[in-house]
């Protein structure tokens, strides 16, 4: 037994020392850029260098292009992920367009600083113009040399970073294609944000990189760069040679990595840090275990994600978008996914999804005698508004006797949709109960529209929306006008629908105003049922599938979604953002008399029991009791 | 010699009226009612305990605050060498014995549910007057948990338990609720309120047993969704469980295998230690031991202003009512049995040592156990990689399990949790059965078979029946607390009829104990 302590405590010493001879060799520093696909890579060379026994120290991520390049100069840094048309254009160098030769460029341009670019990873990162394909058929544009044609300015939104580099930045650009109108630049820092400023239609154009999973996502167009204004950006290690001398292991560890990344695969995994919100640190380990490039992954954490749901939309609206964003600030440790489902309100109830980006008409079914609440949910903040765009031949835009007059076939987008269900609500509203609701593809369904397969399309957008402008050009389709919903009961039998009006000019050949309904967006979160004894706790929590989410909580949300707009009276829910308390009224001297009579029944009660005590002339001293008053010890 | 009263226990009237029918009675009806309409049980029991909270928040408050200041002064006046039992009664258990038994009774389910989830659920969504997911939000989310688990819980306990053991060992009474109003009153008053308390303790008892089986079923249900991936929320999954658990208990209220089930709650408690020990060397040691000392300090340094306070000018008492109220009454739920078991396994400490030890031997420990557990789901939230805290909103059931995610050997972890909590049901569903079987014969401590077995089965059938009516949880938890209400009143007046007693001490006949210091 003794012998067994000294050993273990021999053991833990040599431990102890050899893990202070490890210490005293200098670590191997790796840094990364801000965003997501640079800090994967530095993760994974991170991972492989601690694998083959090399010291490691990350900041991941260290700063910004020019930040790195310092830091590596002067020896603060020893490694990260570069590319090589970067590297040739932070030192000034002309570049040449074929890729082999930016490489031993850069290789040539680097060595005198004490810097090496090992072998390339196998993608190239290049800078893209990317735009929405409707503003790009609007436009016919293709190339970039397209877009500087036009003469009126554009708002192109970048990376800080694009806008300050000198040689293949935003003013370069301009310079070199010569743009009519310079365009004017949004500065955004990451890369969702500029994304859904693009969907949003608060740019027309933004600079990506070719491996953004946006692009495919969103069905983003990417434009040529006719003029061969950027260079190839080639991902490769740049290390310092100290740090490659001190450690011979850490080449052959970085060799591995070398031409094993295709541009789809960088994609998917940016995918899963931009989109599916995984640490990068998750998404590089996880990769590497697959490539069996290290054999066994860490302790995982426990990441469970936050879905939100959503009903299947017409497009991909921003406000879907701002509410994800919003999550994602409010939950910055957690994975967000969003989620496409038919009946958010279950799935919200259930607890499959944390909150739900929903259109005012689906907190409503339609029940024996009217609408009714579906109960279970409740808006946390508003996210936007919707309006529903009826879409008809141009020649029936007048729609005599009732918006639905002459319809028997309309098209609703896809099944379980908004449109689909806000066409429900209105063929009961005008009586239209026999009208055939189709659901489809809006695109396929506007062409059906135009060709006669379909008489018209109901689309729920917001005013202005890209998609609806895109339905209708080219098309000879027109708006249709929902005249007379202010006549009869029907703002009483649907309070959610408020009316609205579309102005001449908001789409492309719309002559004349349109009258119409919308209704509005929320993020919406579970609300359940009569709570018995306090929401949450102590007792309360145990069991519950799901509990309302705290007020803390949906103050964040509406903070962090910046409502300034309350939540639709007709809909259930608190406008805690918007909560300004005024003084309570007066009280009367006395809130509940009730309590009052309880209270002093009680007291005397009480001061009765205790005259008898007082009074009580039993409790004789104490006794010796029997030791076990019934025998047996229980 | 104790007179005639204080053996007969019956209520008075005809034969048949006694504490067994009339109780048995009450929950066949509450039974039958939550069968039949769920909804209407849940919300005419929460409609009363809501008012209860909201108008009689003061009282319960106050009580506690007064049980704890009344045990105290009876530790530190010349009462506290008072024996609990006669003056040459020597302890039963030897003090460590009795120290993890005390600890036993303490921590049950609760403390592994609550672990991780009531700091966390402070810390993202704290008490009036506070930023959720600051560094002072981590801090008060201590503070309210020690207090809700802390002096205030055992003060409760130590009132209770002091006396039924004053009456029990000192007098010779039995161990029943009514016992010392029984000795205080002659006549018809002692015998009615007598009755009347021996009733509302054997349904605080029932309802919640009942109560804390169903949830605690409900629980095992996620933890085995967790784990094993059978569907969560299922009423069939929680009925088969429950159905093992009742099975478990039944039979070792019947059979000699009493002895397993003791082995098995030492096993627990070991678990419990081995658990506690891993989490504080695996995870971040220095910050939980940083945290238990400054968590102790502020418990300690605020105690007096929490012990009192309700925000009646901010009007924002929800917060304390919906927390800390709900806890009181919870353990004021708990206390007419784990009052007894107490009692029980203290006979010959002095009143003193009995309340020094009760009180704050267990709290210690508890702040122990949020400083190990809270504190590293704190650091997980502040320092590292977080995502537990929204978890925690997300469903507090999970909390437990998911923070087990957190570390090496996940598995072996749930699965240890899982065992912790199944057993835990079953002691305090068994002693649970022991403890009605005694109070409705009259305080015998060797209750015959038959009658826990008896007890037994109401227990699971209530429970049974509250889950299959689709109720719910929120039927149980209602029905959890509804017990406690009546039983604060009855408290009060034991713990006046204690002091009664107690200022008689040495004026009457027994002349022979004049050895003992006595304030005359």
């Amino acid at each position: 037994m003794r012998r067994g302590l000294w050993a273990a405590a021999a053991l833990a010493l040599a431990l102890l020392l050899a893990a202070g001879g490890c210490a005293r060799e200098e670590p191997v520093r790796v840094g990364s850029k801000f965003f997501a696909e640079n800090q994967i890579l530095a993760e994974m060379m991170a991972a492989l260098a601690a694998r083959q026994g090399v010291p490691v120290e990350k900041t991941v991520p260290f700063g910004n292009t020019f930040a790195l390049q310092q830091a590596v100069r002067k020896g603060n840094l020893d490694l990260y992920p570069e590319y090589t048309g970067t590297g040739a254009v932070m030192l000034g160098a002309a570049v040449p367009p074929e890729p082999e030769e930016t490489l031993a460029a850069v290789r040539r341009l680097f060595d005198p600083l004490g810097l090496v670019w090992l072998d390339p990873l196998g993608f190239n990162n290049n800078y893209v113009l990317v735009l929405r394909p409707d503003k790009a058929q609007l436009w016919e544009a293709e190339t970039i040399g397209d877009l500087a044609q036009r003469d009126e300015p554009l708002t192109v939104a970048a990376a800080p970073e694009f806008l300050q580099r000198a040689v293949d930045g935003m003013a370069s650009l301009v310079r070199r294609y010569g743009f009519a109108a310079p365009p004017e630049t949004l500065a955004v820092d990451d890369r969702e944000g500029l994304y859904r400023r693009l969907l949003a239609g608060e740019a027309d154009v933004v600079v990506g990189h070719r491996t953004d999973p946006q692009i495919a996502e969103y069905g983003l167009t990417v434009l040529a760069d006719d003029l061969d204004f950027f260079p190839v950006y080639q991902a490769a290690p740049l290390v310092s040679r100290r740090v490659l001398e001190a450690h011979p292991a850490l080449a052959r560890a970085l060799d591995k990595l070398a031409g094993r990344l295709d541009a789809a695969t960088m994609r998917r995994l940016n995918s899963r840090v931009e989109q599916q919100g995984l640490a990068p640190r998750e998404v590089a380990l996880d990769w590497l275990v697959r490539q069996g490039l290290l054999d066994a992954r860490p302790p995982r954490p426990y990441q469970k994600v936050l879905v939100v749901s959503a009903p299947p939309m017409d497009d991909t609206p921003p406000s879907t978008a701002r509410g994800l964003e919003a999550m994602r600030q409010v939950f910055p440790d957690r994975p967000v996914k969003l989620d496409t489902v038919a009946l958010p309100a279950e799935s919200l109830r259930q607890g499959w999804a944390f909150v739900a980006v929903l259109g005012a008409e689906h907190f409503f079914e339609r029940g024996a005698e009217g609408l009714r609440p579906v109960g279970g949910i409740e808006a946390v903040a508003p996210l936007g508004f919707r309006l529903a765009h009826l879409l008809v031949p141009r020649g029936r835009a007048d729609g005599r006797g009732g918006p639905f007059a002459g319809i028997r076939r309309l098209g609703v987008g896809p099944e379980h949709g908004s449109s689909q269900r806000v066409a429900r609500f209105l063929a009961d509203a005008y009586g239209a109960e026999e009208m055939e609701l189709v659901a489809g593809e809006p695109q396929a369904q506007a062409e059906e529209v135009a060709s006669g397969g379909l008489d018209a399309l109901l689309v729920m957008a917001p005013q202005g929306d890209s998609g609806v402008i895109t339905l209708l050009t080219g098309r000879r389709l027109a708006l249709r006008s929902l005249g007379d919903w202010g006549k009869r009961d029907r703002q009483h039998r649907y309070p959610f629908f408020r009316l609205s009006r579309i102005p001449a000019g908001a789409y492309p050949g719309q002559e004349r105003r349109v009258e119409t309904v919308g209704a509005q967006v929320v993020l919406a979160g579970p609300r359940p049922g009569p709570r018995a004894l306090g929401g949450s706790a102590p007792v309360g929590a145990v069991g519950s599938a799901r509990q309302a989410l705290p007020d803390a909580l949906k103050l964040r949300l509406a903070r962090a979604m910046d409502a300034n707009e309350a939540i639709d009276p007709s809909l259930p829910g608190d406008n805690l953002a918007l909560v300004r308390q005024a003084p309570e009224p007066a009280q009367p001297l006395n809130p509940d008399p009730r309590a009052s009579w309880l209270i002093a029944g009680f007291l005397a009660a009480l001061a009765a029991f205790f005259v008898l005590l007082a009074r009580a002339r039993s409790a004789p001293g104490p006794t010796r009791p029997p030791r076990d008053p019934q025998g047996g010890s229980g | 010699v104790p007179s005639e009263t204080d053996r007969k226990h019956g209520l008075p009237g005809p034969r048949w009226i006694s504490v067994f029918s009339v109780s048995l009675v009450i929950c066949g009806a509450a039974a039958v009612w939550g069968v039949w309409d769920p909804q209407g049980l849940a919300d005419g029991i929460s409609l009363g305990t809501n008012l209860g909270l909201e108008w009689f928040d003061w009282i319960f408050l106050l009580s506690v605050t007064l049980f704890i200041a009344l045990s105290l002064f009876l530790a530190f006046s010349s009462y506290g060498s008072l024996k609990l039992g006669a003056p040459d009664d020597e302890p039963e258990f030897g003090t460590a014995s009795w120290l993890a038994m005390l600890f036993a009774a303490g921590m049950g389910a609760g403390l592994l549910f609550w672990g991780v989830a009531e700091p966390l659920s402070h810390f993202m969504s704290p008490p009036p007057g506070q930023e959720a997911m600051t560094a002072r939000a981590a801090r008060w989310s201590l503070v309210m948990t020690n207090l809700h688990w802390g002096v205030h819980a055992w003060g409760i306990y130590a009132m209770g338990a002091l006396v039924l053991g004053y009456f029990g060992f000192r007098r010779g009474l039995p161990m029943l609720a009514g016992a010392p109003i029984r000795a205080v009153f002659d006549g018809t008053f002692g015998k009615v309120l007598g009755g009347v308390a021996d009733v509302v303790a054997v349904l605080a008892v029932v309802f919640g047993l009942a109560g804390s089986l169903g949830m605690g079923v409900v629980q095992m249900n996620y933890g085995l969704a967790e784990v094993f991936g059978v569907p969560a929320d299922s009423l069939a999954v929680s009925m088969a469980v429950l159905a093992v658990l009742a099975a478990i208990y039944l039979i070792s209220a019947a059979t000699a295998i009493d002895k397993g089930i003791k082995l098995l709650s030492n096993l627990n408690t070991l678990l419990v230690v081995v658990l506690l020990l891993f989490v504080l060397f695996v995870g971040p040691t220095t910050f939980i031991l940083s945290t238990f000392a400054t968590s102790l300090g502020d418990y300690l340094s605020n105690l007096v202003t929490l012990s009192f306070r309700l925000h009646p000018y901010s009007g924002e008492s929800d917060w304390t009512r919906v927390w800390t109220l709900t806890y009181l009454i919870w353990w004021i739920a708990w206390a007419p049995f784990v009052g007894i078991f107490i009692a029980r396994i203290s006979r010959g400490r002095t009143i003193r040592e009995f309340v020094l030890v009760v009180m704050f031997l267990p709290t210690l420990f508890s702040v122990l156990w949020f400083a190990v557990f809270g504190g590293t789901g704190l650091h997980l939230e502040l320092f590292g990689q977080g995502g537990l805290g929204s978890l925690v909103l997300e469903n507090t059931s999970q909390a437990l399990f998911a923070f087990l995610g957190y570390f090496p050997f996940t598995g072996v972890l749930v699965g240890v949790a899982l065992f912790l909590i199944f057993i835990f049901l079953v002691t305090s569903a068994q002693s649970g059965s022991f403890v009605l079987g005694m109070m409705t014969t009259g305080g015998s401590l060797n209750p015959p078979t038959y009658r826990k077995l008896f007890w037994g089965g109401v227990v699971a059938a209530l429970t049974a029946a509250t889950l299959l009516a689709g109720g719910g949880v929120h039927v149980l938890r209602a029905i959890a607390v509804s017990g406690a209400l009546p039983f604060t009143v009855i408290m009060i007046a034991q713990v006046a009829c204690l002091f009664h007693a107690l200022g008689r001490e040495g004026r009457a006949p027994a002349r022979s104990e004049a050895e003992e210091e006595v304030p005359s």
